[in-house]
């Protein structure tokens, strides 16, 4: 029987475990049947579950971008049931992965225009999958800027693609850390997200902003951004809500009318104004 | 029930309270819980034999933790249930007005706890005959007859959990049911899903259960859960001479020791 | 597929009963048992309850039950095999009895589950599930399918609607092709005759809103404080989405013993706190008027937009089963003429 069962994932070997931060890790994830590799394909901002049987499945977004192929990567937290019993494995067990699901980054609008990343935390993953997705295509794009907060500098996820970022001469990475959380060879800001963003005062013009954090980072970037002279179409977020089946059917993810698996979780500001508040 | 509603009025009228808690006319003939603040709205307020839901329920519910002062329609089932919720320290004695209600709906004015103890002595919890023939029933049988009896009672049970919504004991911010690491109960209900749930629900309540029956009424399919927990509370004063809901100071039997302990049931 | 119309009496419905049974087919009837009525497997006519207006539970799980196995797997040492479910095993299944209501209550939950990824399994069951359904004589406080566009004698997802006419007969409306290969194996069952007005013989149930005007007027409210209002003494449990011959909101569970192990996709209900609780301790919809209103918007507002259909068929089983009155008729009554 031809296997149509939306609730089976895919079988996937973790080839190699990253610490990015305490509790964050990044698996990368390799197709165990090559048939399965050859027929997926995902584009930006899309995220799946992951499965630990007998735990459950939580949801991440897919971390590595489209444009490097035969593998997929995600970011995750150690925060509840299955993401503990996802920390404690090793390279060469196998876990389940269903998706991509859920929308994308129209990186393919944003040709010829500069890009302003700003991402909080451990909202640095579907960051970087579009970060990267965009760097490979970087003759698209105009200027290129990434601005990145965490509490404190052991809380930074990707120190090494950091360091990448910011040797390259076409990327203007900009990183820091909360008041007091800097260390004593800390040669980034000190300062909240927001109000760095608002010092560095970047040009609104032929620009694209994305912001990707915790909820609290995000309310009051809205207004610096908009600030700065950003409509509302031009500003990109992601929203978390709580899933289960990822597509529409389990009936959690709402927010209003839209299902964030769905319909997101990518969204504008200002498709973002026109939702009540229920995320 | 002009008494009940003249003091109710009173009450608000005299900025006594700013809530009254009671019932009023529902719809298909039913009666229902509902939130009185103003002694006009009082016209609506009834009590009569209907009125049987347990209402105290609602004492743990934002708007009633949010109004400073209340008074609340208690037949002996609610009389009990707030001095249980007082015994394990739920609510303070300061805020509630008890307007006392006697099994057959007369009024006996408002009860402070110590009132509302004696009260609760004189009006014993009261058991249908259908169901004490069925707890003779179920007393008769062996161990693993009433192990298949309760797995087989059980096995309707779509964990819906109006049971555990109605309860005015399962008040737990965090049921057992919802923690999932580690996941004492599984989340399916299914046979033994369903047991376990009823275990542990039946072991929570042991002891504390006032035995008003909301369980039973509030379950969609009928499960007479109200029968496991009366036959546990029946144990719990035998071996602990200990029940609930007759005292706003209370230590729960199963979480105490004392020196009068039969500690036969440890075999 | 154009109706067509029949007649059947008592005892070769009866017989047609029997012979669903002989063959293989498993059939569900209203049955009642310790003084409620519920779906349940029935072998002849003599188990099944006609007289119940409606079962405390829906027909839903015939095709969406409580408990639905969606794969299992076995751990072995370094690897993890996964089986899927054998969807194509699924027995044949004959509703049976069922009030229109529940019948109509079927294709909301199907436009729930099929969409752009095809749950295959509820599909399967919803392919295998026949619905002979019988018209209301009768209808209490509770009913308001004539205010949500259905009706006593409405057709609306049947493959069979039967109406009793006398004593000993019931008017057969075949509806659908399922309908219409159960006519065609039992031929000498039916007898012929011209459309016959069902009006006498149903329910009377006065139109009380239109599914419309709440659709319109949520457009509107969805920051009012009327949430609040009618949810006041909603206690926040499950019944009125379980017995919901609409609601199709699931879990997704482990259970594993030793080393084997099964996922099951099992109800839940926006009614439940946990439901949208976030592992950090947000919760989008934390008080329970928030839930409320999720449970009407659902129904009347997002499932028009998303799937041009409305998720309520107007059974009133979540009112009976409420076990604090909150009647929706009456509530979106009062939404209606705000
Ligand atoms: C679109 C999306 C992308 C995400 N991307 C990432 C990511 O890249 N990295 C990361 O660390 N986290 C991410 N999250 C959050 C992550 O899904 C939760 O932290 C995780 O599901 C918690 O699961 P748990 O089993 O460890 O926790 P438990 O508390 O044990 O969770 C129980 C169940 O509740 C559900 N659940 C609880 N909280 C959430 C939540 N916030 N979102 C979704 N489901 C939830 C899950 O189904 C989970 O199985 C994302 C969430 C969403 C919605
Ligand atoms: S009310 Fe009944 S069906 Fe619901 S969880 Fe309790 S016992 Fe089960
Ligand atoms: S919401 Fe209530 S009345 Fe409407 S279909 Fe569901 S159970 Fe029936
Ligand atoms: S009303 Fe609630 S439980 Fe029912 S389908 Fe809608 S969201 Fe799910
Ligand atoms: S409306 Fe009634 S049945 Fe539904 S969640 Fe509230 S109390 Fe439970
Ligand atoms: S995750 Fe199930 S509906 Fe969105």
């Amino acid at each position: 029987m031809e296997n149509t069962n939306i609730y089976v994932p895919y079988k996937m070997k973790i080839e190699k475990i990253t610490e990015e931060a305490p509790f964050v890790k990044t698996f990368r994830l390799k197709f165990v049947n090559e048939e399965d590799a050859s027929k997926f394909s995902f584009r930006t901002g899309q995220f799946g579950e992951y499965s630990v049987y007998g735990e459950g499945e939580s949801t991440f977004c897919i971390a590595s971008a489209p444009t490097r192929e035969g593998y997929i990567e995600c970011t995750f937290r150690e925060a509840g049931r299955v993401t503990k019993s996802l920390a404690n494995l090793d390279e060469g067990d196998v876990i389940g992965f269903r998706g991509p699901y859920g929308n994308i980054f129209p990186i393919e609008e944003w040709k010829g225009k500069n890009l302003l990343f700003i991402a909080g935390g451990i909202a640095l993953p579907p960051m970087r999958s579009v970060i990267w997705n965009c760097l490979d295509l970087r003759e698209n794009f105009k200027d290129v800027t990434i601005l990145y907060g965490a509490r404190s500098v052991s809380d930074l996820v990707y120190k090494h693609e950091l360091a990448e970022w910011n040797a390259r001469p076409d990327v203007n990475l900009v990183t820091t850390v909360d008041p007091g959380g800097e260390d004593p060879d800390w040669k980034g800001k000190v300062g909240f997200v927001p109000t760095i963003l608002s010092e560095m005062s970047p040009s609104s013009e032929n620009t694209i902003a994305i912001v990707c954090g915790p909820p609290i980072m995000i309310k009051f970037t809205f207004p610096v951004l908009e600030k700065l002279g950003f409509t509302d179409e031009n500003v990109f977020t992601t929203l978390e809500n709580r899933m289960k089946c990822g597509f529409g059917k389990c009936g959690r993810c709402n927010v209003g009318k839209v299902f964030v698996c769905k319909d997101g979780p990518v969204f504008t500001l200002k498709q973002m104004k026109e939702l009540p508040n229920e995320y | 029930m002009e008494d009940i509603k003249k003091l109710a009025r009173e009450l608000l009228a005299d900025n006594k309270v700013q809530l009254v808690l009671g019932f009023e006319n529902g719809t298909a003939n039913r009666v229902r819980p509902a939130f009185f603040t103003t002694p006009e709205a009082v016209d609506k307020l009834i009590y009569n034999e209907f009125c049987i839901q347990n209402i105290a329920l609602y004492l743990k519910k934002d708007i009633c933790q949010h109004a400073a002062s209340l008074a609340i329609t208690a037949n002996p089932n609610v009389v009990r249930s707030i001095l249980q919720l007082a015994a394990e320290n739920q609510i303070k004695e300061e805020k509630i007005k008890i307007i006392g209600i006697t099994h057959e709906g007369k009024c006996v004015g408002l009860l402070d706890f110590k009132a509302a103890e004696e009260f609760s002595k004189t009006q014993p919890k009261g058991l249908k005959d259908e169901d004490k023939a069925l707890i003779e029933k179920i007393q008769a049988m062996s161990l693993e007859e009433k192990f298949d009896y309760w797995v087989e009672a059980f096995s309707p049970c779509i964990k819906c959990y109006a049971c555990r919504a109605s309860c005015p004991m399962c008040y737990c911010g965090k049921c057992n049911v919802e923690s999932n690491n580690p996941q004492w109960i599984p989340v399916a209900p299914h046979k033994y899903g369903n047991m376990e749930w009823h275990m542990m629900r039946a072991m929570h309540l042991a002891g504390r259960c006032i035995n008003c029956g909301e369980c039973n009424r509030s379950c969609p399919v009928d499960i007479p859960l109200n029968i496991l927990s009366y036959m546990l509370s029946d144990f719990v004063l035998e071996e602990f001479e200990s029940e609930a809901g007759l005292s706003a100071v209370f230590t729960p039997a199963l979480s105490s020791y004392t020196m009068v302990d039969k500690e036969n049931f440890i075999k | 597929m154009e109706i067509i119309n029949k007649l059947i009496d008592k005892s070769a419905l009866a017989t047609l009963i029997e012979r669903f049974t002989k063959s293989g087919k498993e059939v569900f009837a209203p049955v009642k048992s310790k003084g409620i009525s519920e779906f349940a497997r029935v072998e002849t006519i003599q188990d099944i309850d006609f007289e119940t207006i409606a079962t405390k539970q829906s027909a839903k799980s015939l095709v969406f039950p409580k408990v639905e196995k969606i794969l299992s797997y076995e751990k072995t040492f370094d690897d993890v095999i996964v089986n899927n479910v054998d969807y194509t095993q699924f027995p044949e299944v004959i509703a049976f009895g069922n009030r229109p209501c529940d019948a109509a209550g079927f294709i909301p939950l199907d436009a729930i589950f099929a969409g752009e990824l095809v749950d295959e399994i509820f599909k399967a069951r919803l392919e295998k599930l026949t619905v002979i359904s019988i018209s209301c004589k009768k209808a209490d406080d509770y009913c308001f399918c004539t205010s949500v566009n259905g009706g006593p004698g409405n057709t609306t997802g049947s493959d069979i609607l039967l109406t009793e006419t006398t004593a000993d007969e019931y008017f057969v409306e075949i509806v659908t092709e399922k309908g219409k290969a159960i006519l065609d194996a039992n031929t000498d069952l039916f007898k012929d005759t011209a459309a016959i007005d069902k009006t006498p013989f149903l329910a009377k149930l006065e139109q009380q809103f239109t599914q419309e005007v709440i659709n319109e007027k949520l457009n509107g409210i969805f920051e009012s404080d009327i949430w609040d209002k009618q949810a006041m003494r909603c206690v926040g449990c499950g019944a009125c989405a379980f017995v919901c011959p609409a609601c199709g909101c699931f879990d997704i569970q482990d259970e594993t013993k030793g080393k084997n192990g099964v996922r099951h996709r099992c109800w839940d209900s926006c009614g439940f706190k946990i439901f949208t609780l976030h592992t950090s301790g947000h919760n989008p919809r934390e008080k329970q008027a928030q839930r409320w209103r999720q449970r009407i918007y659902h129904k009347f507002s997002y499932q028009p937009e998303q799937q041009k259909l409305f998720g309520c068929v107007g059974c009133g089983r979540c009112s009976r089963a409420c076990p604090s009155d909150m009647n929706i008729a009456e509530h979106l009554k009062e939404i209606a003429v705000l």
